[in-house]
């Protein structure tokens, strides 16, 4: 019998291990974020993001915090992957008792959470994930503060037209955000009698040669290719195109739909070759030119070493707009969090935020709907998404033609 | 299709194949002297990609000089492995020798991975490649880091099969891998023989982590693939057998890229690109376990 | 009756009932959901065990083999309409057949080259259900619904702990039976088994067929707690962390690896903020468990318990 109770106090020992030292969180609020830190994840979009959320929480701590309380940020990875996604969020729930959570990047992810925040009633303010259906779900909780795809393919479809291209290559990553560009590029380009060509492939691939080779085959030869990839894919992508003589040419013009080509590290794998890609980003630092969108700018650089991009505003906005919600309210309890936002009129980095609440087209509820969209070129090497050549929309152009590599 | 295209797709695959055969190449090896399939074949392959990083882009040291000692590192590496891990088998120091030896060689497939990991996170490493940029042939052009690449790695399976041809050590590790106990009887240390074995198969998978690195990025991750292809290499080729096993990753690198470009259905081709070989796999090993090229008489 | 009474088997009710009280101990919930999913583990772990540590045949194919029984089930659900237990009975029966199968295919294949033959289903099962993205949406992962709609994590907790209890009584059963015997005849010696009319075949593709059904079983209920289902839980990687379980725990007994698979969760959750240090060192444990302890962790707990008695 003694070994019985041996077993049974080693039992419950094991068991009091488990018994979390319960932190209340008394005096601090705390807000999650959510953010692809590790592959198959874009895991510099992912850097961005959170950087750009601990600036908004260094500031509101700077003014004193929220309703006479210190805010502290938590951020957990989700490798861009949603069943870890899931569970960051069951943590920053369940363990880390947050009021509200922003971020995610990574359609996928977003959507996979909608209904978790449904049913623990949490407000979500979804960063830099694009699918139409992470709002087109219609989940009271949910609100996006980046573009849906409908809205930027839309703009970008229009700048593909009005460039005139006829044949378009499309490479995309089966997620919901790398099958959206390639339909909404479809169904906006097809109607004009251009030809599309899509593929699809994991996100883990890694070498693109045999299909980048057969669309350099093909007759007539695409004159535009579209990177629907993300992470260290879109990089892998990017320069075996230009290696093989593909891409940017000047038969054949690249746009690179993923964040990865507005971070430094682009430059890293392109050098020189990075020149003529084209991006497109949803925002760009200093536009529009606010006093608080140039501090942003100049505290991201000091914290996070590396310039600012419309995925480091996402993440500061995202966390804003929590913290301005609360304010709003003078509450932390979710329905008024949420009531707060629906009512929001905010002065961010990248204009006023707002969420509408029309419920058609679907993906419009609780959507921002003026997300700043542009094309841009690079020009030069190592140049910032800001310095490039603007392509699209026209009234802000900064330049008429595409650039091509001579 | 014109020829050049035809010609383009022939040659990436070539290319491929190199890379291919060289990580194949060491589990066959492997396999021929110490009659074990190393399952963390593709975790050396990995280390061999993070010791030309260190080498290239933390010391400096200049790329191909980088490749040889990263080979090198994971040539040590490999025979330490082996004394610590592989050698009990052969003095008889485990029971159930042969779901040991595929226990323990999985679980360091983790163990390393996991290591990595740990030391180096996640993220993607890009070593500076042997030669940057395109090579033009006529009308046909070939990214040059690969090309660059696959001609040290042909270089270098040539320079293995010299040793093992006309080296004393060379001619030892046939003969262990011909007939173990004959061997021993004639005077032969198997266990260094195995040591040996161990090592050069790891430093040519290393070989190959180096060369494929700089091309594909260094992750801990990025031997999961490669090592799955070997696989099918080498079960293709007959299991130890080195002609098997470079015949047989010219035919996996030229069917891949081939199944990938003529399949009809566009939308999914690269996605079921690893799967082929795969299939192939499978069907040879259920009708034909000898391999290809192998003779009749293995027991799988 | 030493055997019934043992100081293992009573310390093994002790731990049950600390299992069982668990969830009362006012943990955070978070705590209960974390043990919940480390009950998956233990039915794969077991699963796993009943076939390498008892009939000697090696599969890789544990982790693809859940994730297929969960895309079954949910698809079952959703498409066919069923109820959700009736998803995950036929998530059961759909792995109990392919593992069926593939006990029948390879047949004739021994040691590295039957891990060989898993590794390549596995991976095709994978990338299969990876690519075909219009039934189960891709890498993204489906939407499952919930096992107990409605119901918190405690609720969840006992389910789940009622189907591990019940998972290891039938392997249990089975073992102690005239096919146990049989499994063990087939591991020490299949052709000597086979000459005193042991009818090696017949088993060999039964313990097949069962384990991948005890799989696709933890798989099926586990995707019904999560409420997703994606292609990363049938990574080989994933299907090595159920090896490094059980033989942490110890392969060679299913209670053993069981234990080891709620362990090692559990323990990994808690050193959470030691990141991927947890793996290099379990990675590390393995290997010195499998070289210098094949019996385990609790193998060894076991033998020390009983040993004790003994020798008093």
């Amino acid at each position: 019998m003694r070994a019985f109770w041996r077993g049974v106090v080693a039992a419950l020992l094991a068991a009091s291990c488990l018994a979390p030292g319960t932190a209340s969180a008394q005096d601090v609020i705390k807000i999650g974020g959510l953010a692809p830190l590790s592959p198959p994840g874009g895991v510099e979009t992912g850097q961005s993001l959170r950087d750009g959320m601990m600036v908004a929480v260094n500031d509101l701590n700077a003014s004193g915090g929220l309703l006479g309380k210190k805010v502290e940020l938590v951020v957990e990875d989700t490798s861009g992957v949603p069943d870890k996604g899931v569970a960051a969020f069951e943590r920053l729930v369940t363990k880390e008792g947050v009021v509200a959570i922003n971020g995610c990047a990574h359609s996928a992810v977003c959507m996979a959470i909608g209904p978790l925040a449904e049913r623990h009633n949490i407000p979500f303010v979804a960063d830099e994930c694009w699918a139409d259906d992470v709002t087109g779900a219609q989940i009271p909780q949910i609100f996006r503060l980046t573009v849906a795809n409908s809205l930027v393919y839309t703009v970008a479809s229009d700048w593909v037209k009005a460039a005139g291209f006829k044949n378009i290559a499309i490479i995309g990553e089966n997620s919901d955000w790398g099958l959206g560009v390639i339909d909404v590029f479809k169904r906006n380009l097809e109607q004009t009698g251009a030809k599309v060509t899509s593929f699809t492939a994991e996100r883990t691939v890694s070498d693109f040669t045999p299909q980048l080779l057969q669309l350099k085959s093909m007759s007539p030869r695409p004159d535009l290719l579209i990177a629907g990839f993300t992470g260290a894919g879109l990089l892998q992508m990017l320069r075996q195109a230009y290696d093989l003589g593909f891409a940017p040419t000047k038969e054949t013009a690249v746009f690179a739909a993923g964040a990865d080509a507005l971070e430094p590290e682009f430059w890293k794998v392109m050098g020189r070759d990075g020149v003529h890609v084209i991006a497109n980003p949803a925002g760009l630092p200093g536009k529009p030119d606010t006093p608080l969108s140039r501090r942003f700018a100049t505290e991201y650089e000091k914290l996070a070493g590396r310039p600012a991009n419309s995925v480091a505003m996402e993440g500061y906005d995202g966390v804003m707009v929590i913290a301005e919600a609360i304010k709003a309210a003078g509450s932390t309890k979710a329905d008024d969090i949420a009531a707060a936002l629906r009512k929001l009129r905010w002065e961010g980095t990248r204009g006023t935020v707002f969420f509408s609440q029309d419920k058609s087209p679907k993906w419009m509820y609780q959507q921002w709907p003026k997300v700043p969209i542009f094309v841009i070129q690079y020009t030069e090497p190592d140049q910032l998404p800001e310095k490039a050549a603007i392509l699209w929309p026209k009234d802000q152009a900064t330049t008429d033609k595409l650039l091509m590599k001579p | 299709m014109s020829l050049t295209d035809l010609t383009g797709q022939l040659v990436n695959g070539l290319v491929i194949s190199v890379f291919y055969a060289l990580t194949a190449l060491g589990l066959s090896l492997i396999f021929g002297v110490l009659r074990i399939v190393n399952f963390a074949h593709g975790e050396l392959y990995m280390m061999g990609g993070f010791a030309y990083y260190v080498a290239a882009s933390v010391a400096g040291i200049p790329p191909v000089a980088a490749v040889l000692a990263a080979s090198a590192a994971v040539f040590l590496l490999g025979a330490l492995l082996e004394r610590l891990l592989i050698a009990p088998i052969h003095d008889g120091k485990v029971d159930r020798p042969d779901e040991y030896a595929i226990m323990i060689t999985f679980a360091l497939s983790i163990l390393l991975q996991s290591l990595m990991l740990s030391v180096f996170g996640p993220w993607s490493k890009r070593p500076e490649p042997i030669f940057r940029g395109r090579v033009e042939l006529g009308t046909l052009i070939i990214s040059g880091d690969r090309l660059a690449a696959a001609v040290v790695g042909a270089l270098v399976i040539a320079g293995t099969i010299l040793v093992l041809q006309y080296t004393r050590a060379g001619k030892a590790v046939r003969a262990v891998s011909q007939d173990r106990e004959a061997a021993e009887v004639l005077g032969v240390d198997v266990r260094l023989v195995g040591m040996l074995a161990f090592g050069i198969g790891a430093a040519l998978a290393g070989a190959a982590g180096a060369l494929m690195g700089p091309v594909f990025n260094v992750t801990p991750t990025m031997g999961i693939i490669p090592v799955i292809k070997a696989y099918v290499i080498v079960v293709l080729g007959g299991l130890g057998s080195m002609r098997g096993a470079i015949l047989g990753a010219l035919i996996l690198g030229e069917v891949e890229v081939l199944a990938m470009v003529l399949i009809p259905d566009t939308t999914r081709a690269l996605a079921y690109k690893d799967a082929y070989g795969l299939a192939l796999l499978v069907l040879v090993l259920l009708f034909r376990p000898q391999g290809l090229f192998g003779t009749a008489g293995r027991r799988a | 009756m030493t055997a019934a009474w043992s100081p293992a088997r009573l310390a093994g009710l002790a731990l049950l009932l600390a299992f069982a009280l668990f969830p009362l101990s006012g943990v955070q919930p978070y705590w209960t959901y974390t043990v919940t999913v480390g009950f998956y583990y233990a039915i794969l772990a077991a699963s796993w065990s009943l076939l390498v540590g008892y009939v000697g045949r090696i599969s890789f194919a544990h982790a693809a083999l859940a994730g297929l029984g969960a895309y079954v089930s949910v698809l079952a659900v959703t498409l066919a309409g069923l109820p959700v237990a009736g998803g995950v009975l036929a998530g059961v029966l759909a792995t109990g057949l392919l593992g069926l199968g593939i006990g029948w295919l390879c047949l004739r294949l021994h040691g590295a080259y039957l891990g060989l033959t898993t590794i390549a289903f596995a991976e095709i099962m994978r990338i299969a259900i990876t690519a075909e993205y219009a039934v189960t949406r891709g890498s993204l992962g489906l939407r499952a619904p919930p096992l107990l709609p409605g119901a918190g994590p405690v609720a969840y907790y006992y389910a789940i702990l009622a189907a591990l209890l019940a998972s290891l009584a039938l392997m249990w059963l089975l073992l102690r039976s005239r096919i146990g015997l049989f499994f063990q005849a087939i591991r020490e010696d299949e052709d000597g088994a086979s000459s005193l009319g042991v009818r090696v075949t017949l088993w060999k593709i039964l313990a097949f067929a069962v384990s991948s059904a005890f799989a696709g079983l933890a798989g099926a209920l586990y995707v019904h707690v999560v409420q997703l289902v994606a292609p990363s839980m049938m990574t080989i990687r994933e299907s090595a962390f159920i090896l490094t379980m059980a033989v942490i725990g110890g392969f060679q007994n299913v209670f053993h690896a069981a234990l080891g698979g709620v362990f090692l969760w559990v323990v990994l959750e808690t050193l959470r903020d030691m990141g991927d240090w947890r793996l290099t060192i379990f990675g590390v444990v393995a290997i010195l468990i499998l070289r210098y302890a094949p019996d385990g962790l609790f193998g060894a707990i076991a033998e020390r318990l009983n040993g004790r008695r003994r020798g008093k």
